[in-house]
């Protein structure tokens, strides 16, 4: 004969069934921390932006040595940060990215201090980038190249770039520039940059009403700008939507030989720089393949690969200082540079630039 | 019966029509053009060429999207249908009358909601953001596409197939197999078509919940177009067109076979 | 579960089987959709710095700019929405009612378009849209313009390529419905002595208002919360609700805001529907009324 169950024992067998699913729900959600925990191959984790490491080189690299390394790329240092967040580091074992990106993951101490006798080369490295603010004395990064930021513009419009290299061609450009004009997309560039054409220097965005008349220039801006975007900035120059353009140096440089109506200019009263450097994981467990595969990058044959195929300036002086190195390259660093510094928080960046483009 | 062809001007009607159709196809029709275009240059067409299609085909990074696309959708179509099956056979006739609504509401959100509260729910529980954060995702689309066709077409099947198996001695699992499967094929294969394309199409979900690594096909696509396109896209936009077209002729064929069976 | 002997418990166990097999689709719907739902509501209550309920973060979202950004959203949903009903509706109405053969072949190429993925019909338009693309190179041909129109990066681009991606979204209910026309009512109409138009106001647009509702809604919330065309499209120059949730909750790493932000979007949109549905009800006959 069946057993007729009371309501509450029929209760907790369907609580007991509920809880069975989530705990295999559990299990396979949670499986892929367990699986890395467990899988110590020898491979690493590599996290840079697109177009700055060559993948040939690297997979020379796999081949000399037979450490797998696996590219993974990030947009954007913002994308970097939120994803370094929350995975708190795990599963990336070195990082490539901007002085800025790299303040914010050593305050968060998701980066491990260099070990000085991994990296020999070290006293290669030009001293000047030992005086920093995100990172003095290079205790946590070790700087591979860095670029300056300029203005791109076409050869049709020369005339009136000679006539003012000033950081006022984009801020109040000439009738020919009206809306043809690519600005960067960072709230942090835009704001800094309209400081710096402002009122010349950095810190005083601090203050409230310097921060209202950044948002009247950049929202001035607004009606000859046409797109808003850095990354894009060369396609906008090459396919000519546009006729000026806030570029990186690299990628003017990459570009300049196919596209000979483009020209380059960094303005005479300063401009900013950015370097982009190394830095380990802390939560890496391979962090001696890390090093090795550093080692080979800075390669004075990588470096000069590197920096013919993509155009930033090196870090170590001897590279820079080749017979082979473009002259050009040197030039840049004749005007006063910048850093793109954390002056103000993120938030409030985010929220002037919510101000200028609504 | 024509009844358009007696309002005043008979030709105005046939013409909008027209007009909307070049209105959906030109955009696809050049894009599809453009990807045999030699020059690098998007928009300056240049000489006809396959070249992009070589590059695409040797391109690791591409079969890797390609890979995670494909895994994403087929897990996705197999855990959404076959969870909404045996919902369906199992569930008692109070839990699906009532309570099968509440999978209408992920529908009647924004996907930026739903988006949203996935990411939230995964940091918060630390849940490793990547495949299988994926796939959770694009299961629940998916279930709120399939469980209503399932459901519907169950409604239609005339129960005494069931009975008769049950009268017969088959256990529920044996009837669920050999008598209620078959007759459910042909909803199960239209379900499985839609749940893969809204997969392989879907872009707000894979753009929140996907790692470093792990990315779609869409989200690819909008990376490239982001940092300033070559005609690689446009080779890979068509590839994705063809990939998503057929799924569609093969579910329109099955819907039309219905339709024939029905008659 | 006391009292139960090794046999009984073996016995209730195998009796909530069916059970157990059928609810894993309510478990998913309930843990990856109401429960973080619920969460974002929770989150937007919670104070930045971690604990505490508190309404600040409504407050900081209360400006004038979020309103604007939210107000934006709104107006570019509702127009697409009453522009994809004046498009689908000649094309649906001439599928439906206007032809007999080759309706199928023809229903599906309406319907393929929605089956591309959003990025490959964005880039598509890039092609249409540019300095150098097919409507500029076509004026500039035929010597009507004599400097390329920016089209591109504007207002104008995104309602029409939002327009473009959710046509197909009207046009399935919308045919759905005109198919379920009676068409007797039509000859009955015409045999009456109305003429094309008296029966077209008369009879074929009430008819079909429910599945104009049903499109029409159909557009309005997902549009709303658009994310990628308004970024690809508007050159960066406009937000719209989409964009702004994705900056906070990727970009600026603030949920606590973005949580709030989105509540009160979601909120504007439910108003929104809720009002278009009583503007519905308002224009249909009594009829249709109880149907609705």
């Amino acid at each position: 004969m069946k057993y007729r169950f009371s309501s509450s024992q029929i209760f907790m067998a369907r609580t007991l069934a509920v809880l069975l699913w989530l705990m295999i729900l559990g299990a396979i959600v949670w499986s892929p921390l367990v699986v890395s925990w467990l899988w110590q191959r020898k491979s690493i984790t590599l996290f840079v932006p697109p177009l700055v490491i060559d993948p040939l080189v690297i997979k020379q690299f796999e081949e000399e040595t037979g450490i797998r390394v696996h590219i993974a790329y990030f947009e954007n240092p913002i994308a970097l940060l939120s994803k370094m967040n929350a995975s708190q580091g795990r599963g990336y074992d070195v990082v490539l990215t901007e002085d800025h990106a790299l303040h914010a993951l050593i305050g968060a101490h998701l980066v491990d201090e260099v070990q000085a006798e991994q990296v020999p080369f070290m006293k290669k490295i030009d001293p000047t980038f030992g005086q920093n603010y995100y990172d003095p004395g290079l205790h946590y990064s070790i700087p591979y190249y860095s670029i300056v930021y300029g203005i791109a513009y076409h050869t049709k419009i020369a005339a009136e770039a000679a006539a003012d290299p000033h950081w006022s061609f984009i801020f109040n450009p000439p009738p020919l520039l009206h809306h043809r004009i690519c600005m960067t997309d960072d709230p942090r560039e835009a704001l800094l940059l309209a400081t710096f054409y402002a009122k010349g220097v950095l810190e005083d965005l601090r203050d409230v009403h310097t921060q209202q008349e950044v948002v009247h220039i950049l929202r001035t801006q607004k009606k000859y700008v046409d797109v808003y975007s850095l990354e894009r900035a060369d396609n906008l120059m090459q396919t000519e939507s546009c006729l000026a353009a806030v570029m990186a140096s690299s990628d003017y440089w990459r570009i300049k030989a196919k596209y000979p109506f483009i020209e380059f200019m960094v303005p005479e009263e300063g401009s900013f720089k950015a370097v982009y450097s190394f830095a380990i994981v802390q939560r890496s467990e391979k962090k001696e393949l890390a090093y090795h595969l550093i080692r080979y990058l800075f390669q004075a044959k990588v470096l000069h690969h590197h920096m013919h195929k993509f155009g930033y300036l090196p870090s170590i002086t001897s590279v820079l200082t080749h017979a082979k190195t473009p002259p050009s390259f040197r030039e840049y660093g004749s005007r006063p540079l910048f850093f793109f510094e954390p002056v103000v928080s993120d938030r409030l960046l985010n929220d002037l630039w919510i101000q200028v483009l609504s | 019966m024509k009844y358009g062809s007696r309002a005043p001007l008979p030709w105005l009607l046939p013409l909008l029509a027209l007009g909307v159709y070049v209105f959906l196809y030109v955009p696809i029709a050049v894009l599809v053009i453009f990807s045999c275009n030699k020059s690098e240059l998007p928009f300056v067409w240049e000489g006809f060429s396959l070249k992009w299609y070589t590059h695409l085909w040797h391109s690791p990074e591409i079969w890797h999207v390609l890979c995670n696309s494909l895994i994403v959708a087929f897990s996705a179509a197999f855990l959404s249908i076959t969870m909404a099956v045996l919902y369906v056979f199992y569930g008692t006739r109070r839990m699906v009358q009532q309570l099968y609504i509440t999978f209408y509401a992920s529908l009647a959100t924004p996907e930026i909601v739903l988006a949203v509260g996935l990411l939230n729910l995964f940091t918060l529980f630390s849940i490793p953001i990547g495949l299988l954060t994926l796939i959770i995702g694009h299961t629940l689309l998916g279930l709120g596409y399939v469980i209503p066709i399932i459901h519907a077409r169950y409604q239609e099947l005339d129960k005494q197939y069931m009975e008769a198996s049950l009268d017969l001695g088959a256990s529920p699992g044996q009837t669920l197999r050999y008598v209620m499967i078959p007759l459910l094929k042909p909803a199960l294969l239209a379900s499985a078509l839609i749940v893969l394309v809204i997969s392989l199409d879907d872009f707000i979900i894979s753009f929140f919940c996907s790692g470093g690594a792990t990315q779609t096909l869409p989200m690819y696509i909008f990376v490239m177009i982001r940092s300033g396109a070559s005609p690689v896209v446009n080779a890979l936009s068509t590839v994705l067109l063809l990939l998503s077209s057929v799924l569609v002729l093969l579910f329109s064929s099955l819907h039309i076979k219905k339709m024939d069976l029905l008659r | 579960m006391t009292g139960l002997s090794k046999r009984n418990l073996k016995q209730l166990f195998r009796e909530q089987i069916p059970f157990f097999l059928s609810i894993p689709s309510l478990i998913w719907q309930i843990l990856f959709f109401y429960i973080p739902t619920i969460l974002i509501i929770g989150l937007s209550f919670v104070a930045m710095t971690g604990y505490g309920f508190t309404l600040y973060n409504y407050w900081l979202c209360c400006t004038v700019t979020y309103a604007f950004i939210i107000a934006r959203s709104l107006l570019a949903a509702f127009i697409t929405s009453f522009c994809c009903v004046l498009i689908a509706y000649p094309v649906c109405y001439y599928l439906a009612l206007s032809i007999e053969r080759a309706k199928n072949f023809l229903l599906f190429l309406l319907i393929l378009p929605f089956w591309t993925s959003v990025m490959v019909q964005i880039y598509a338009w890039f092609f249409v849209l540019e300095r150098h693309g097919l409507i500029n190179t076509i004026l500039l041909r035929l010597h009507l313009i004599t400097q390329p129109v920016a089209l591109l990066n504007s207002s104008i681009a995104v309602y029409i390529v939002m327009i473009y991606c959710y046509l197909p979204f009207m046009i399935m209910p919308l045919y759905a419905q005109l198919e379920k026309l009676d068409t007797r009512l039509l000859d009955a109409s015409a045999d009456l002595g109305a003429t094309a138009w008296q029966t077209f106001t008369r009879i074929t647009l009430p008819l079909s208002v429910p599945g104009i509702r049903t499109g029409f809604f159909l557009v309005l919330v997902p549009s709303f919360g658009e994310l990628a065309i308004p970024a690809l499209l508007s050159g960066g120059k406009q937000l719209f609700v989409g964009s702004v949730i994705s900056q906070f909750f990727i970009s600026a790493r603030e949920p606590h805001l973005g949580a709030a932000f989105t509540v009160m979007s979601c909120i504007a949109l439910a108003a929104a529907v809720g009002l278009m549905y009583m503007a519905f009800s308002w224009f249909s006959t009594p009829a249709e009324r109880n149907a609705l």
